[in-house]
């Protein structure tokens, strides 16, 4: 690894941080493990930068990933010390899903676009992807919670993304991925 | 499954909650299925949509000198990855503003289809392999295992031919082939102590589903059922009487029976016969 290239890192993480850290403490509602999953991310994207492909797309798609893998690691290691005490109230329930007053959403044209293929969702679709995305949740788990049939929660999450990918597709027509 | 059922899972797959009997499912399902494997790569962008949509709030200050501290120590352990240098520096601040959200999300596609695509597929091929090299393996000691067999038989069948031959007590009788196969001739020879070997020669093929019964009839005795012939194809055979059967040899027969053997012979089958002088 080269030494003394910490400028790359920094303006990484200038850029990035952000978007890492929102991820992280929505899907924990906790700063202090969510500033951990952004040490890990920045840690782990700099020990494998050379699995990265800059020339096919950018960076930022690549940490949330990664931040995302590394947030569910936490939330799934805390559900099973809860299953284990048997007590507590489950981390699942605990997150505060509106947004607060002064929140702001990312990259202005890419944020509101998103928002708005969310917002046409109906839901039921939305609330069994937020299950699945955010908390990393069975398929079996989401059925369980939402008291729906399994085949009714994979042809939620399946039709959803179906919608989503139909919109954002149908907002960009310039786009060849 | 159904490929109905197994595309139903792809939204699960991409999100990575699938339960683990339909992950299994899914995932050889994908190494064969180039629909199912785009629609996840497509998914996998798609779904980190929902990573833009959260508050955006930023970490505290003291946060960055820790993390750049903390991620730009040396691993202790090399990573197995290509040196992070100067010119591998993340691009984007150069690129047009106006990305799609589509590819701005897409090095997760990238990054977990291709790996995963790239695996999977590399563990089937490896799987193949493993198993074809497995088959033949147990072909080949199957195989052996037979041969061997075989000549366990073929020795023990030469080592009783000899003792029958180097028996003090032995005698010989010659077989006469019947109207059904004038041309055929056997010789027997007999040891009561050591058993009774016959060798035939011009036997007529045998129909599909026929074969040869040797017979050993007792002075006075029934004919009791001494095996079958192994008939060679230039009408040859060497036959040896089952173990116990030739203890007292008056007359030794061959008749042409249903594939399996007969418990008594069809005497009008009778191939070929000699009856011991005293």
């Amino acid at each position: 690894m080269a030494r003394g290239d910490t400028s790359a890192v920094a303006d990484l993480y200038d850029r990035h941080a952000r978007a890492v850290y929102s991820l992280a403490l929505r899907m924990l509602a906790d700063a202090a493990e969510a500033e951990d999953v952004v040490q890990d991310v920045f840690t782990q994207a700099w020990r494998q930068a050379g699995l990265y492909d800059p020339a096919r797309a950018p960076v930022i798609g690549w940490l949330l990933v990664i931040a995302r893998g590394r947030t569910l690691d936490r939330l799934r290691a805390r559900r099973s010390r809860i299953a284990v005490a048997g007590v507590g109230p489950d981390p699942a329930t605990v997150v505060d899903t509106s947004p607060g007053p002064d929140a702001q959403v990312i990259g202005g044209e890419a944020g509101s676009q998103v928002r708005a293929a969310l917002a046409s969702l109906s839901p039921p679709q939305r609330e069994a992807l937020e299950l699945a995305y955010y908390k990393g949740l069975s398929q079996s788990d989401i059925a369980e919670r939402l008291k729906q049939p399994l085949g009714t929660i994979k042809t939620r999450i399946r039709t959803g993304l179906l919608k989503l990918r139909e919109l954002l597709h149908g907002s960009l027509g310039e786009q060849t991925p | 499954m159904t490929h109905d059922e197994l595309r139903e899972l792809s939204g699960g797959y991409a999100l990575g909650i699938l339960d683990e009997p339909d992950r299994r499912a899914f995932e050889a399902h994908l190494s064969t299925c180039a629909s199912c494997a785009a629609e996840v790569r497509d998914f996998t962008s798609i779904a980190s949509a929902l990573a833009l949509d959260v508050p955006q709030i930023d970490p505290p200050a003291s946060l960055r000198e820790r993390v750049l501290r903390a991620a730009t120590v040396p691993a202790s352990q090399p990573a197995a990855v290509e040196p992070f240098t100067a010119r591998r520096e993340f691009p984007e601040a150069q690129r047009p503003r106006r990305e799609s959200v589509l590819t701005l999300l897409s090095a997760a596609a990238v990054v977990i289809a291709f790996a995963l695509g790239a695996y999977a597929v590399s563990l089937q091929r490896r799987i193949a392999v493993l198993e074809g090299q497995v088959r033949a393996a147990a072909d080949r000691a199957a195989q052996s295992q037979q041969q061997l067999v075989q000549l366990k038989a073929a020795a023990d069948q030469s080592t009783q031919v000899r003792r029958i031959l180097a028996a003090g007590d032995l005698r010989r009788l010659d077989l006469a082939g019947t109207k059904a196969a004038p041309a055929a001739a056997g010789r027997a020879f007999w040891s009561p102590a050591e058993g009774l070997v016959v060798a035939f020669a011009n036997l007529p093929a045998t129909d599909a589903g026929r074969v040869y019964q040797l017979w050993v009839i007792p002075p006075g005795g029934n004919p009791i059922d001494a095996g079958l012939l192994d008939l060679q194809p230039d009408g040859r055979a060497l036959a040896l009487a089952r173990a116990g059967t030739s203890q007292r040899v008056g007359t030794v027969a061959i008749t042409l029976e249903p594939a399996g053997g007969s418990p008594v012979p069809t005497l009008s089958n009778m191939i070929a016969a000699g009856t011991l002088a005293n």
